[in-house]
């Protein structure tokens, strides 16, 4: 699919919702709060996967050179709301990563680590109270900023400005929580020949709220992840970039007044790559958040 | 198949949580509001923050004069004795926070009185001023003394000036004399 066909179909999705909507797939904090005028939070996320399975499409094959590829991010977040329907979030990456990759014919060890590309969403939401529920549309426009450094053999940026929109949906009650977003990027060329594929995702988090005590405002969610997405062919420092992928997995979300936990993996289920990459490998997430 | 009966037994709990409506009752010194919407303590920490700092509200109950319970989705503030119910400014609060309030219930006491077409009802306590418009039970009459609980739509006070009288129903007569002269509570 060419990146023309893609951003059609993105937008054509998003149009198909029919709603405004919100958030991008890991908004910060959590899709509900704060949801009080002058409120705001921060989190902290650290975000870490790594893999040395080779693959060539969805097949996995020998890797006698020992490629591999291991990320950590670690994501500052902040959330400052304006009225219940008018949102800004910002995203800061911290990066520290490496790979080995086949460079003229030899296996070569690149690292990158620093600042990476800051994200800076504009989260607007409808709100629906009912007796017994909240729910939620959002829209979201994004910019993503090249503060990310590109000199690095492993650059943990891509030198360019990206925009992204993502419509969302929730519904909580006491018991259930179920939260959707549908995401697009559009990622301009940036430097060092590095330009990756448009993307587009889609999340999914269905759970429970099996525990919580009004006294102490304390309790937990438990819920599932499925995450997919579909990244255009591009390039980057080492080759081929894009594909598809699917991911499953738990989370967890904790919360004790105004601090929140929440910890999640993400396996991948299914995987295809352009020509021959890295796979993307398991994903974990660990998040401190507090709001105010 | 395992997993298919947890989202069933899930959903089977959550329908059986909505359905149930549990009879609100006020405590003396207090009043409850019902709130849509609110069904997450976490989201609803906005909302218990920016009520803690109301002036009438006694601290040493709940720990902070708020008690916010999302199983039922109502909101109780411990009040001072004596001190009068900002309904306007609770309203406010409440609706910053991200929800939207749908009922006030209350508790006065006090002499009924036959003013002009409206029967009106002085809290002894804190002297607050509410106008009857009707009765959920057996109607009261004028010169009644009477302890009550009483409700009204949360709406009803979101343009209503300050100090103005807001118009209840009365739900339950708690104790006093009804219109019948029969003695009650």
């Amino acid at each position: 699919m060419d990146r023309l066909r893609l951003r059609w179909l993105a937008f054509a999705l998003l149009l198909g919702v029919g709603v405004p909507a919100t958030g991008w797939a890991h908004q910060p904090v959590m899709d509900m709060a704060p949801r009080w005028d002058g409120g705001w939070g921060l989190q902290v996320r650290n975000e870490f996967r790594s893999s040395n399975k080779l693959l060539s499409g969805d097949s996995k094959r020998a890797n006698p050179q020992g490629r591999k590829r291991r990320v950590n991010t670690t994501w500052l977040e902040g959330v400052y709301t304006f009225v219940r329907a008018v949102r800004v979030t910002a995203k800061i990456p911290w990066v520290e990563q490496s790979r080995v990759s086949v460079v003229s014919g030899s296996a070569v060890k690149q690292t990158g680590s620093g600042l990476g590309d800051a994200i800076l969403g504009l989260q607007l939401k409808h709100y629906i109270n009912r007796e017994a529920s909240t729910a939620n549309f959002g829209l979201t426009p994004s910019l993503r900023f090249p503060t990310g450094s590109t000199s690095d053999a492993y650059p943990v940026g891509d030198g360019s400005w990206d925009v992204g929109v993502s419509a969302s949906f929730s519904h909580e009650t006491t018991f259930l929580y179920q939260f959707y977003d549908l995401s697009y990027w559009h990622n301009s060329k940036g430097k060092r020949g590095i330009d990756r594929g448009d993307e587009v995702g889609l999340d999914v988090n269905v759970g429970v709220h099996p525990y919580h005590d009004n006294r102490h405002n304390l309790g937990f969610f438990l819920m599932a992840d499925l995450s997919a997405r579909y990244e255009g062919h591009g390039e980057d420092t080492a080759g081929t970039t894009g594909g598809k992928r699917v991911s499953l997995g738990p989370i967890f979300v904790g919360y004790w007044n105004n601090l929140m936990l929440r910890f999640d993996v993400k396996f991948p289920v299914y995987q295809r790559v352009w020509g021959s990459q890295v796979a993307h490998g398991t994903e974990f997430n660990a998040g401190l958040g507090v709001v105010f | 198949m395992k997993t298919t009966m947890v989202v069933a037994a899930a959903l089977l709990a959550s329908q059986v949580a909505l359905g149930e409506e549990l009879p609100v009752v006020v405590e003396e010194n207090q009043t409850v509001v019902q709130v849509n919407g609110m069904v997450c303590s976490f989201c609803a920490y906005g909302a218990e923050k920016a009520l803690s700092d109301l002036d009438c509200l006694d601290a040493a109950d709940f720990g902070n004069g708020v008690f916010v319970d999302i199983d039922t989705q109502r909101i109780t503030l411990a009040l001072r004795p004596g001190e009068k119910i900002p309904f306007r400014e609770i309203y406010k609060r409440i609706e910053k926070s991200g929800y939207d309030p749908l009922t006030f219930y209350l508790r006065a006491e006090g002499r009924l009185e036959r003013v002009g077409e409206k029967l009106l009802l002085t809290d002894s306590k804190s002297g607050q001023l509410f106008s009857v418009a009707a009765f959920d039970s057996v109607p009261l009459a004028a010169g009644a003394v009477v302890r009550v609980q009483a409700h009204f739509d949360a709406e009803q006070v979101s343009e209503l000036p300050e100090g103005e009288a807001v118009e209840i129903t009365i739900g339950r007569v708690l104790s006093g004399s009804s219109m019948t002269g029969q003695k009650s509570g």
